[in-house]
């Protein structure tokens, strides 16, 4: 057992390369599907050379910057989930728990269905819902510094409370909800560049920060006096780990809408192949949240054609019976 | 080495304060034990002393000058704690573990060096872990996982080691050995070490200065001979206690057997 264990510590190096091809075959795959099917060859030539592809604007306009968005958004939940279980130490931990997903659910409904003529303002108004959440559940956790399970409840109660509000709305505008059901889904249909720019720097931001977020992780799951022993400001760094997750899950929840699940999946899938070293878990979950969302996405657009049907709904199939998994293997 | 001090502190959890006024000094490298029964303050004066309890009035010192005015990882170079309830994830690998002992040592974004690799090699050889090093933490035993845990301590090459109730849940052979290691340390690299100790003694065994403790005030501070009295015994443990002798081929040693809870006087 122990052997074996310490084989496969060495083993899964395999995890990270694996891990980059995928990336690639998703990224081709991703961008070869639809209606009009590209071969792999055909579109590295049609981007390199520059030349005037007849594909070319459904690749460049189209296809490009949706994967390209979704590889994004999957990077950054991932990395969100994956700082927040470590922090929390509650590996069913999501973005979604931290009341992150209602409030910038709330905030782009209220756009959507009270100023439907500001669409543009969805991702931004979004981003700001995601981030207030965030400072609520802060404001209503804080007692002397946060404690993991307050901080849970109060996640708990406040997308309890926003719940609340998205329902009202749907009730009083029910004629106007249409428009609002795939980004309560969540999925990437018909995003742009202007989506990548708006996302792009907080992929930045999370994986350069993934050294400082792994160690730190590593040195707060030895407990709170450990850690302080080893130098550690313990609140500080919760509190700068928290927010580095906040940032990332608002950025994608105000380009995909509200997706759920990758963030509680991903991080255990990278733990189940390489264990439960942050240093080595982390960057792996990066690489799988683009993975996962890049074949998501290609399939839950191409297998039902002509109906697109929202990434969001496959990662709920696939989501919530992971997670009744994960509730029965923590409580057997 | 290093001095460390508390001056007149109050501690406590919350508003509820648990060490209303206590002073001590720890100048020398020593082995100090503190006892008490439960609820005397003893883990709350060693939590004060390693800095993760702050005092809500005076100040603890270290080398003179007061334990806040350092930088987190400074004060980190120059002591280690082994806290109760320590937990690690369990498939973490034991060898990463301890290497964590180095990182008072360097900032975030540096990588470790061949004088890092040394160190963790000599302090896993010597707290007889090298062995697991490839080991996860759940192949463990509890004792072995101490040893670890000491380990990553002494990686932090500390010149004064806190220790709380480290003995507490093992068998008698892994004690010892914990026990035996703490003073080997002691030994070779004169570094202070300060310890709750529930069992008497084991306390009056492996340190020469003994502190009492009693609701939350210190009422004892000497060599076991001063502190550990039969009437002392009685009045802060309520217990009948008995010295006995033992003489084990060269070696003397002096048992406190417990022999009955005292009565009522």
């Amino acid at each position: 057992m122990t052997d074996k264990r310490a084989q496969m510590a060495t083993k899964a190096a395999w995890a990270m390369p694996v891990a980059a091809v995928l990336l690639v075959v998703g990224l081709l795959v991703g961008m070869g599907s639809g209606t009009v099917q590209v071969a792999p060859t055909e579109i590295v030539e049609a981007l390199t050379t520059g030349r005037v592809h007849e594909m070319y604007t459904i690749l460049y306009d189209i296809r490009l910057p949706r994967v390209v968005v979704g590889a994004l958004a999957g990077i950054n939940l991932a990395l969100a989930g994956a700082i927040l279980q470590g922090v929390l130490r509650n590996p069913l931990a999501d973005p979604g728990l931290l009341g992150v997903t209602a409030g910038a659910g709330l905030a782009g409904m209220v756009i959507m269905i009270l100023f439907p003529a500001q669409m543009m303002w969805v991702p931004p108004a979004a981003f700001i819902g995601a981030m207030a959440a965030t400072f609520m559940v802060y404001g209503i956790a804080w007692r002397h510094g946060v404690s993991p399970l307050r901080l849970v409840l109060a996640g708990v109660a406040l997308a309890a409370f926003f719940g609340g509000f998205m329902t009202l709305l749907t009730f009083f505008y029910s004629e106007r909800v249409q428009g609002t059901v795939s980004w309560m889904a969540g999925g990437f249909s018909g995003r742009s560049w202007d989506y990548v720019l708006l996302i792009l720097p907080y992929t930045a931001l999370g994986l350069t920060a993934t050294m400082f977020a792994t160690k730190s992780l590593t040195l707060l799951s030895f407990g709170d006096d450990v850690a302080r022993s080893l130098g550690v400001r313990v609140e500080r760094t919760r509190i700068l780990l928290l927010t580095l997750a906040a940032l990332l899950a608002a950025s994608a929840v105000s380009v995909a809408g509200m997706l759920g699940f990758v963030g509680l999946i991903v991080p255990h899938i990278a733990r189940l192949i390489v264990g439960g070293d942050f240093a080595r878990s982390v960057p792996l979950a990066a690489l799988l949240g683009a993975v996962l969302i890049l074949f998501a996405d290609t399939f839950a657009r191409t297998a039902f054609s002509p109906i697109e049907v929202p990434v969001g709904v496959l990662m709920s199939f696939i989501g919530a019976p992971f997670f009744l998994y994960l509730l029965r293997k923590e409580v057997g | 080495m290093a001095t460390l001090e508390a001056r007149h502190i109050a501690v406590g959890y919350g508003h509820r304060l648990v060490v209303p006024d206590a002073s001590i000094r720890f100048e020398t490298a020593e082995i100090v034990s503190i006892i008490g029964p439960n609820g005397s303050g003893k883990s709350t004066l060693l939590k004060a002393l390693s800095r993760l309890l702050s005092v809500s009035r005076g100040e603890v010192c270290l080398d003179e000058r007061p334990i806040g005015s350092y930088k987190a990882r400074e004060v980190a170079r120059k002591i280690a704690v082994l806290p109760q309830g320590a937990t690690a994830p369990p498939d973490m690998n034991v060898y990463r573990l301890v290497s964590c002992g180095r990182s008072p040592h360097h900032g975030y974004f540096e990588e470790y060096d061949e004088h890092d690799d040394e160190i963790i090699e000599r302090v896993m050889r010597e707290t007889d872990v090298w062995k697991y090093r490839e080991r996860a933490m759940y192949a463990l035993s509890g004792g072995e996982r101490q040893r670890v845990w000491l380990a990553m301590a002494l990686a932090q090459e500390p010149e004064i080691l806190l220790l709380d109730e480290p003995t507490t849940y093992l068998d008698i052979h892994h004690q010892l050995h914990l026990m035996d290691l703490v003073a080997e340390t002691h030994r070779r690299r004169g570094i202070t070490v300060i310890m709750v100790l529930h069992d008497l003694n084991q306390a009056a065994r492996y340190s020469r200065r003994i502190i009492a403790m009693k609701d939350g005030a210190i009422v004892g501070d000497g060599t076991p001979a001063e502190v550990m009295t039969v009437e002392h015994m009685r009045e802060w443990f309520g217990i009948h206690m008995k010295p006995l002798d033992v003489v084990d081929g060269d070696d003397r040693y002096r048992f406190y057997l417990p022999l009955s809870v005292a009565g009522g006087d």
